[in-house]
Order: C-alpha cells, then sequence, then structure tokens
C-alpha cells in the first residue's frame, strides 16, 4: 500500500495526462456547481460542494469525521488514492477542501496550480457527464487538529511575539472600510478592523496573473519581508476561512513552515463577537 | 429600435438575424455568408455583468466546436464555442474595454466578431428568429431571465423582506460599493412601494434606472452616485 505523500501541486498537463489513472481522483470543488461543475468539467471528476459537502450544514463548523469518511466514499474515494483538487474562484475553495482532507490526514492529495481558470483559459475540453463512482472503504485514523485554530486560543496568543497573525482579505476589510461585499450578505461582521496585532498580506500576493502560485523563492521573499517567518506559529484568517486556506497552503506545503494554522472562524466571528478587541 | 425587434423579458431579439440558442449567439447573414456575431443579451441573466473577454486575432479560423472566446462573468467563466466553422475578419476591439456592451441587444455596435463562414451549407444549422421565440419566451420566463439597458453589478434578492427593511440592506450595500455601479433588487410588490422608493432616491441622491414590475415581482434597477 503507497501512501507517500504527494506532491502539493500538480500541472494541468499533469492532469491532462493522469486524469484516467487508476489510483488518481480528479475533484472539482466549487462555491457555485451550477456555474461551474453542471456547466462542464474536466473528464471523470467528481463534484464536491464546498457549502453542501465540506461543512456541517447545521452548526458552523467543518463536515464532521464520520460525514468525511461518508463523502470520500460516496466519491470513489478511498484511504490510498490520489486526490487531485481544483475548482472555480482561483481555487479559494479547493484549497479550503485541500486544509480539510489535511485536516482529516488524507496523505495524498495535490491542488492542480491554475484551478478551474487555467484549464479553460488553455482551451482543454470539459464534459458534462457525472462519473459513476465505485463504493470504496474509508476510515479517519487521525485528526490534525494543529492545522486549525478556533477563537479562545487565537485570543489567549494575542500579544505573543513568536506568534503571527496573517489577515489575507483585501487592505479597504483589513482597515475596516468594508465589512463584506454586498454579494455575501450572510457574510457580514458587526464591527469592520482586523485582530489586534495582525499583518495585511492579500491572499492573492501569492498568486500569478495566470492564477498559478508563484515560485517559492518569490513566495519566500514576500512573507519573510513582512515579518512572517518560519520560526513563528502563524495563524492565517480572513472571512470565513477559504481565502485564508490559500496563504496557510502556501505556507504550510509551499514554504513548509513547521507551524501554520487556519483560524476558519475569521472576521465572521471575531467580528461579531461581544467584547473582543479590534485594531483599525 | 428597429422593425421587426421583438422584446421578451426586457431582452432584445431581431427577426432578420439566425441565432445559436444553446450558444447565446447571434449571426447577422449578407450575400448568403456570416458577416457579424455576438453575444445575447440574455447573458446578462446567464452569465452576470462580463468583467472580461479574451477574443481571438484577426485571420483565425475556428473549426466547427471550436473555442470563439473566453468570456469572464460574474456569474459564470468559460469558452464560448462556435456552432460552425468561421474566419475572423475583423474583432471589434472596442467592445474589449467595456464588454458588457455585448450584453444589452446593441446589434449595430456590440458585435464581436466580422467572418466569414468556412462551409455556406453549414449556415442552415442556425436557427430563425421565428424557430426559437417561443422557446426563448417559456425559457425566459420560466427561468425568471430578464434584460435591463443597464448590466446590473450586483444583485439583492428580497424576496419575502418588509420594504422598510428593504430600503435599510439597499443603503447598506449601495455604501459598500463604487459610484457608477447598479443594484438590481428584486422584492415583492405592494402598492406604495414605489413612491417609497422614489422618496428613498430622492433623499439619497441614488438614480433609479428602471422599475418594472413581472410575475408579481418588482425588478428595481439602481445606480450609485
Amino acid at each position: 500500500m503507497s501512501t507517500e505523500e504527494s506532491p502539493p501541486l500538480v500541472t494541468t498537463d499533469w492532469v491532462w495526462n493522469n486524469r484516467k489513472a487508476d489510483n488518481v481522483r480528479v475533484v472539482e470543488v466549487d462555491y457555485e456547481p451550477t456555474a461551474a461543475y453542471h456547466q462542464g468539467h474536466i473528464e471523470g471528476a467528481t463534484l464536491i460542494d464546498w457549502k453542501r459537502d465540506i461543512n456541517d450544514e447545521l452548526e458552523r463548523d467543518i463536515v464532521s469525521k464520520e460525514g468525511f469518511e461518508k463523502l470520500m466514499e460516496r466519491n470513489g474515494i478511498s484511504n490510498e488514492t490520489w486526490v487531485v483538487l481544483y475548482g472555480d474562484f482561483n481555487n479559494w475553495f479547493a484549497s479550503f477542501a485541500f486544509w480539510v482532507f489535511k485536516l482529516y490526514d488524507h496523505k495524498r492529495v495535490s491542488l492542480m496550480d491554475g484551478g478551474r481558470r487555467k484549464w479553460i483559459e488553455e482551451e482543454r475540453p470539459l464534459v458534462k457527464d457525472v462519473p459513476s463512482n465505485k463504493q470504496t472503504r474509508y476510515k479517519v485514523t487521525r485528526v490534525n487538529y494543529e492545522y486549525r485554530i478556533l477563537l479562545p486560543d487565537v485570543r489567549s496568543r494575542l500579544g505573543s511575539t513568536n506568534v503571527c497573525l496573517v489577515d489575507v482579505r483585501s487592505p479597504d476589510e483589513y482597515a475596516g472600510k468594508i465589512l463584506a461585499p454586498p454579494e455575501y450578505p450572510t457574510e457580514h461582521a458587526q464591527r469592520g478592523g482586523h485582530i489586534p496585532g495582525a499583518v495585511n498580506v492579500p491572499w492573492a500576493k501569492a498568486i500569478n496573473e495566470d492564477g498559478t502560485f508563484k515560485s517559492v523563492e518569490e513566495l519566500r521573499r514576500l512573507y519573510e519581508s513582512l515579518g512572517i517567518t518560519p520560526d513563528k506559529e502563524v495563524i492565517t484568517y480572513c472571512r470565513i476561512g477559504e481565502r485564508s486556506s490559500v496563504t496557510w497552503f502556501v505556507l504550510k506545503y509551499l514554504l513548509k513552515y513547521p507551524k501554520v494554522r487556519n483560524y476558519d472562524g475569521s472576521w465572521s466571528e471575531w467580528g461579531n463577537v461581544v467584547g473582543l478587541p479590534i485594531e483599525r | 429600435m428597429s422593425a421587426g425587434a421583438n422584446v421578451i423579458q426586457g431582452c432584445k431579439y431581431r427577426e432578420d438575424l439566425l441565432y445559436s440558442y444553446e450558444r447565446n449567439l447571434w449571426f447577422e447573414v449578407r450575400d448568403g455568408s456570416i458577416s457579424r456575431l455576438g453575444l445575447l443579451p440574455i447573458t446578462q441573466a446567464l452569465f452576470g455583468k462580463i468583467r472580461r473577454i479574451k477574443l481571438k486575432g484577426e485571420g483565425t479560423v475556428i473549426e466547427p466546436e471550436g473555442v470563439l472566446f473566453m468570456i469572464e462573468g460574474r456569474k459564470f467563466l468559460g469558452n464560448v464555442h462556435s456552432p460552425i466553422g468561421l474566419r475572423i475578419l475583423r474583432v471589434n476591439e472596442g467592445v474589449s474595454d467595456n464588454p458588457h456592451r455585448l450584453q444589452i441587444g446593441d446589434y449595430e455596435d456590440g458585435w464581436i466578431y466580422e467572418a466569414e463562414v468556412l462551409d455556406r451549407g453549414s449556415i442552415s444549422s442556425l436557427q430563425k428568429w421565428d424557430e426559437i421565440s417561443d422557446r426563448v419566451a417559456e425559457d425566459s420566463k420560466r427561468r425568471g431571465l430578464m434584460c435591463f439597458d443597464h448590466v446590473p453589478d450586483h444583485v439583492y434578492a428580497a424576496i419575502g423582506v418588509d420594504c422598510a427593511q428593504v430600503l435599510m440592506v439597499l443603503s447598506d450595500m449601495i455604501n459598500s460599493i463604487p459610484p457608477g455601479e447598479v443594484v438590481h433588487v428584486v422584492a415583492e410588490y405592494s402598492p406604495g412601494s414605489d413612491e417609497q422608493l422614489r422618496q428613498w432616491s430622492e433623499f439619497t441622491g441614488n438614480v433609479v434606472l428602471d422599475f418594472r414590475i413581472e410575475q408579481k415581482l418588482a425588478h428595481v434597477l439602481i445606480k450609485k452616485t
């Protein structure tokens, strides 16, 4: 049984050549499947709907361990499958899914660099047929809690010099000038601003114009110049935790920082809780 | 509007053009060949306002099913494929800067390519207006697809929301967007709400561009000033 870790990134070319391999499962992760997956997807790709599949629909939380196991089995994924994720909105939700896969310790998972956009820009074919998935068995044997951080632990780290908070939202959100874009009325907060001490590095600074990630050298320069260094515990956050999982991915898997945690409660939690300190 | 024009839920169609309704394209035919092609205004509702269009260069040959152009709308990012083979003769350069001009049914200036057809016989696979008009009307009604003269940047679906609250949320939304952007509000129509809206507009200085009632729902277009 081969459960070696897979490389964090694969290219569109690699996916083109390997999309039908037995041990590979291509998965599209969308915020809006009706405008993306259902309009056409990579041949053989199955769908993970961010809202429905990797979130608990009752409580605000990610999918439970049991829910994740069922989701994997439904999508024909076993513990050994090499899962390749890609999606809409520059892989935002595919990155969120990557984070959830790693939380539940799935070894072989990669992001397709450039996401759905790059595949389309390269005029590669898309199909509408939904693949039939063979039923698999899946068991989560370990949960990597250290990849996630919850509000009380963020709070207790305020002011600590060996912790670095990275706010990956837009400068206007960081400065408290906007709360949430009008399209996302459910992501509003009562207050605008940022967590005290947080550094603002918009997620997109790590991305080239074509949607692929910048080189490791460029990324290292970007984050280190802002004091975000591997000796610190780094906490990433945004509004609902999806853009921050892009930055989490960059720091943890491309730059290989040892301690990076995604605060998925993010601003839609911090900016709504009574009595938490805020900086503008 | 020229003679032979049809309007379905605000979307303008012309009787003298040919269509590929599945691909949201119109074609103008002159002397037995394609001369111009463009996007149907119904793409306002399907794709959202187009932010970017990636065009092919002059002289490009596009095989049947080949990619005509890539569009990036508020709701959709993808390639539009050609139902027939074409050679591009001229590109309407002006539309790259203002791609939403392509979505308002401006059949005079809102074309994308001037082209020639590779195989004249393939023109017969395109649809005449009277072949698709019933389907377009039925589809547009059932799916609530509408067109406006200004393509909205944002949609606020306020169905089931009390009128005073609609105006409150709308004010918040308007505050968070740049001047010039347009919000499309969909709300249940109640008598007197048009007057309240007029007062709100007078008070805040934002302009009501359109007010329509379709199937008991009020559709309002407001431009931030």
